[in-house]
């Protein structure tokens, strides 16, 4: 844990606010708002979806999920 | 719903509910089956209250009572789980010492899954569930720890990769709140 999930599927109709940059990332501590968004946006069971896409990605040797 | 408020059920020896699930949700919804009351907390609590971090196993903090040990012994068992061991060794987890506050790092036929007596400041089931909220995945409403008390949990517990993601729940607390 502790990486930001990637940002395919970002929405691109969300305005940064005043304190972020232009990518939508807040200066003070580099975290993704328009991501954050994004993710808010979607339902629970969206967000898990998310989740699992992206760790379904990984080979599972390499996290030890095929340890017997 | 899965979620128990209380304990008062008698204990029950089920038959292991397979599931046709895999991934997080499929351990989910094998607690669920099995009646085992629990909150997840961590990172797959942090996605489900929107927040975009990446995890791989999913945390839960469960009702230390005798009925529920049983009743979650029987979903690990549905589970195939067994502690991550660096050695390969097949152990298995034993109904006492998941009634004790622990942590069991455990991997499963859906994963990795991580059975924790307390989290945080040394915080069980029942003072996590003031600061739950259920979400409904597919037909089941699930108790997940709400950003509040992921927030304050991962303070208390200070490692490094709590505080990493502190600023990811931060902002995202407040951009849920606004």
């Amino acid at each position: 844990m502790g990486t930001n999930i990637g940002d395919s599927g970002k929405p691109q109709d969300t305005p940064a606010t005043a304190s972020e940059s232009d990518d939508g990332v807040d200066g003070d501590n580099g975290v993704d708002v328009s991501l954050i968004r994004w993710m808010l946006s979607l339902t629970s069971d969206e967000r898990l979806d998310v989740l699992q896409t992206f760790v379904d990605g990984v080979p599972g040797d390499s996290i030890g999920r095929t340890q017997r | 719903m899965c979620f128990r408020l209380s304990s008062t059920a008698s204990p029950e020896i089920r038959l292991a509910v397979p599931s046709a699930s895999t991934g997080f949700r499929g351990a989910i919804e094998c607690l669920c089956a099995h009646d085992v009351a629990f909150i997840v907390v961590g990172g797959v609590a942090a996605v489900l209250n929107g927040a975009p971090i990446s995890t791989f196993d999913l945390d839960i903090v469960h009702e230390r009572t005798p009925e529920n040990v049983t009743r979650l012994m029987v979903a690990l068992a549905a589970l195939d789980a067994r502690y991550r061991d660096p050695a390969g060794r097949v152990l298995r987890p034993r109904a006492d010492a998941i009634a004790g506050d622990g942590h069991h790092l455990l991997l499963t036929n859906c994963g990795p899954l991580d059975v924790l007596g307390r989290i945080g400041d040394g915080e069980g089931f029942e003072a996590l569930q003031v600061e739950t909220r259920l979400h409904r995945l597919g037909e089941r409403d699930v108790p997940v720890l709400n950003l509040s008390g992921l927030i304050r949990t991962k303070k208390a517990a200070g490692r490094a990769k709590d505080l990493a993601v502190l600023p990811i729940l931060m902002r995202t607390l407040a951009e849920s709140n606004g």
